[in-house]
This record gives C-alpha cells, sequence and structure tokens, in this order.
C-alpha cells in the first residue's frame, strides 16, 4: 500500500503537474471550479442530477433554454466567450470525462467537451480538442481539434452512432492528438493543424431550430498535463 | 507511479466509472453558511439550530455540535440522490466526542430533512443501544430496526464501510465486517448522511474526517 494519492499519480521525487479531478457528486456545482453560463440565447440551467446511475441521468445534467440556438455551458470563464484559466498544454495534456447526451442528435446542432481555450457551445474557436455531436452532419460520435489559427482540418467520425447513453472519453493532446471511447481509440490526428496555446476542461451545447431545451449529463472530469 | 489517472484507480477506460466521490473535510469553513458555499454539502437543522465547522486541530475533521436538548443536526446533499440501495459502498471515518445522551448515525438516507429511518442504511452509536450498530429501515411505513455489532459505543475514531448490496448490508468496523443485514434493506435511491443529536441540554459532538461514497 502507498500512503499518499501524490505516490499514487507521480514518480518517486518527481514534481507533479497540474491536475483537476471533478466527481460531480453533491447538492450544487462547485461554483468556486466551475463557471456554468449562457451564451445569451435563452435560459440555461444546470442542477445535479437525482438519479442513480442508469442512463436516466445522474452527475450534473446541463440544460439549454428552449428557444432556437439556445445555448448553455460550462468551463472556468466568466463570460461566452472569454478566455478560460487554461492549465494544459497542447502538446502534453490528458483529458477524460464521463458524459452523456441527453437528446437526439438532431436537437442540437453541437453538444460537445473536451479541451478548449474558451467556454464555446457550438465547437468552435481557437485551441480545442473536443468530442461531439452535430444534427448538421453525421449522426456518429465526431472530433473536432481547432487549430491556434482556428482551423478545423481534423474533423472527423467516430466509428460510434451517437446514443444517449453514458461514455467514458480521452482525449491525449501531444504531438499527435487521440480520442479514444471507453478504452477503444477512435482517431488519432496527424500532427497538422493542432492547438498551440494552453487549453481547459469545457462543455457546451448549442441547439438547433426545434426549440426543445437539449441537455447533456457530466459526472466526471480528470485532467492532467503529461 | 501506479496509475496515470485517477479514474483508472479504480476502473479501466473500458469501463464507464460509476457515481463516485471522496470528501476530505479539510478546509477554512467556520460556519454553516461558510460549509455549504464551499462544499458540496448542506446542512440541515432537523430540530432546532446545529454548529456546523472544520475543526482547528490536527486529525479532527469537520464537527457537528447539537447545543440543545433534542437538537438533530446533520449534513447531506439537499436530497440530491445519486446511491443504490441495493449496489453501493459508503466508507467514512467518525468519531463521537461524548458518550453518554448522545445519539450520532452516518451512511445513506433516502431524505436529509428529518431523523425517521425509511429508506436507511447507518452505522449508529446511540445511546438507547450498548454497541455501535447498524440501523437500516425500508420505506415508509414497514419497520426500521437496529443491529448490533460486538463493538462496545465509545468515543475514539473508526474506519467504517456500509456495503449496500443485492442480496444483503455489510457492515465493517476498522476493517473488519461485523453485521451482515438482509432484512429491513432500503428500496430507494438514497445519499450520504450524517446526523448528531443530543438527549441533554449538554452540547454533543460528532466529528467526521473522511467520507467517500460509489455505485457499484
Amino acid at each position: 500500500m502507498t500512503d499518499s494519492i501524490y505516490d499514487q499519480l507521480n514518480a518517486h521525487g518527481t514534481v507533479a503537474k497540474q491536475r483537476v479531478v471533478e466527481t460531480f457528486s453533491g447538492d450544487a456545482l462547485d461554483t468556486d471550479r466551475w463557471s456554468a453560463i449562457g451564451g445569451g440565447n435563452g435560459t440555461p440551467t444546470f442542477a445535479m442530477d437525482s438519479y442513480i446511475d442508469a442512463n436516466s441521468g445522474g452527475g450534473l445534467k446541463v440544460t439549454a433554454g428552449a428557444i432556437v440556438n439556445g445555448d448553455a455551458g460550462l468551463g472556468s470563464n466568466d463570460t461566452w466567450d472569454g478566455l478560460n484559466i487554461r492549465h494544459f498544454s497542447p502538446t502534453g495534456s490528458v483529458y477524460i470525462d464521463v458524459f452523456k447526451n441527453n437528446t437526439a442528435v438532431s436537437t442540437a446542432k453541437s453538444i460537445c467537451h473536451g479541451f478548449g481555450e474558451r467556454i464555446r457551445g457550438d465547437s468552435a474557436g481557437l485551441n480545442a480538442a473536443i468530442f461531439r455531436t452535430d444534427s448538421r452532419q453525421t449522426l456518429k460520435f465526431r472530433v473536432r481539434i481547432c487549430s491556434g489559427a482556428g482551423s478545423q482540418a481534423n474533423d472527423a467520425d467516430t466509428s460510434m452512432t451517437a446514443d444517449l447513453n453514458w461514455h467514458s472519453y480521452k482525449i491525449e493532446c501531444d504531438s499527435t492528438y487521440k480520442f479514444s471511447i471507453d478504452g477503444v481509440l477512435e482517431y488519432t490526428s496527424p500532427t497538422t493543424n493542432l492547438p498551440t496555446g494552453a487549453m481547459a476542461p469545457m462543455s457546451g451545447i448549442q441547439g438547433s431550430a426545434e426549440s426543445t431545451a437539449p441537455s447533456y449529463s457530466i459526472k466526471y472530469v480528470e485532467c492532467y498535463n503529461t | 507511479m501506479a496509475f496515470p489517472s485517477v479514474y483508472e484507480m479504480t476502473n479501466p477506460l473500458t469501463t464507464v466509472r460509476k457515481q463516485h466521490f471522496w470528501e476530505y473535510f479539510s478546509g477554512s469553513a467556520t460556519s454553516a453558511s461558510t460549509f455549504e458555499a464551499q462544499s458540496r454539502w448542506n446542512t440541515s437543522n432537523i430540530t432546532h439550530t446545529g454548529t456546523y465547522a472544520m475543526v482547528d486541530e490536527a486529525d479532527e475533521g469537520f464537527s457537528i455540535l447539537s447545543s440543545t436538548s433534542g437538537a438533530r443536526s446533520a449534513i447531506g446533499f439537499n436530497n440530491i440522490r445519486q446511491f443504490s440501495p441495493t449496489a453501493s459502498v459508503a466508507i467514512f471515518d467518525l468519531r463521537r466526542m461524548t458518550d453518554a445522551s448522545h445519539d450520532s448515525y452516518a451512511g445513506f438516507k433516502f431524505d436529509d430533512t428529518n431523523s425517521t429511518f425509511y429508506d436507511t442504511a447507518v452505522v449508529s452509536q446511540a445511546s438507547y443501544a450498548t454497541n455501535i450498530g447498524l440501523y437500516t429501515g425500508a420505506s415508509t411505513g414497514t419497520p426500521s430496526n437496529q443491529t448490533d455489532s460486538n463493538v462496545a459505543r465509545d468515543t475514539a475514531w473508526h474506519n467504517y464501510k456500509i456495503e449496500n448490496g443485492s442480496a444483503n448490508i455489510k457492515l465493517s468496523i476498522d476493517g473488519v465486517v461485523k453485521i451482515i443485514k438482509t432484512s429491513e434493506r432500503p428500496i430507494k435511491k438514497m445519499q450520504p448522511f450524517v446526523l448528531n443529536s443530543t438527549n441533554t441540554s449538554a452540547s454533543k459532538e460528532t466529528r467526521i474526517k473522511y467520507f467517500e461514497a460509489y455505485n457499484t
């Protein structure tokens, strides 16, 4: 038995790199750590979900307002398009979460989660590496990398048809970016068109024309530099 | 280094992690309001108003103090219930600062706003029983009761583990299984819960310094 958590996660005698673990358990979202905001379209809600782990919910539920393009996001900045507090390297970091879409792909232009320099429900911007679904594209879980210059050249389907189940997701940021779902590697990026700036954990949603208050749930986030 | 991530300490990435949290009760909270603002917990003054604060001593965690006869002071998740009655575990370190006329309970409970023990699985150190026990109950209107262990009540720190399974509930004290109970088991989803109560006008205090819960 190792006495410390430190020694479980770091080689002996080395300085630990930045790490955050969030379990989304309790009476309310930890707003000392997280900003929960909307982009100005409708009134989003952020509530701890009083369910056991079954696909009905659990964790934190984020719901966009029931209007056209209703949006909501979770990150560390105070304004929708302001910069996050960004502790994680574009060339040496890992993002892990347990996440579920609660509504069909058709209900949202974008449901996204991963690393980004800003809270953006629309999966756009600079410096991001995210899993996403998009009502305007395929019915698959997709990956997107936004480069430091805003290129979305690394945009791809995974092999998985989007569903409403909980999955574990992992993004490894290095000289290439690797995206895994439930422990299975789904996408490896080329070495070009990658983020160049620091990033932060974020997730978000942008609704569609259906005005049906799309939502997602998240019950674990862990990020660390490698 | 044994693990690359906290996730992989308890689950491989091929397994979707279930609800799981741990609480160290370390921090600067000196009142119920600061504790609530800084933590995942909600305070619940079931009867009279309790006092809630971090303890300014080594290895003493967080204090729940009840100072009026009949006072019942608790912490929970404000009835956010994410833990299964038949597949969950709670592990916690707890002590009482006094023994006589002093009851404390901790574990899982459906409702953190009362002290009626339906849909409950808690460790009990209560003045009506000689020993530490496992108090459980099913839904409203059904019996609830305590099963005693062979460990006498005291004021020392103990490590407790409650395992809610599909066939029984197990209580371990300091790493030893003491009770396996198959009756009066909870049915509804539950939340973490710690209750301190006094049966006299003297102040009574329960301290807790670790609480971990997860679904299995």
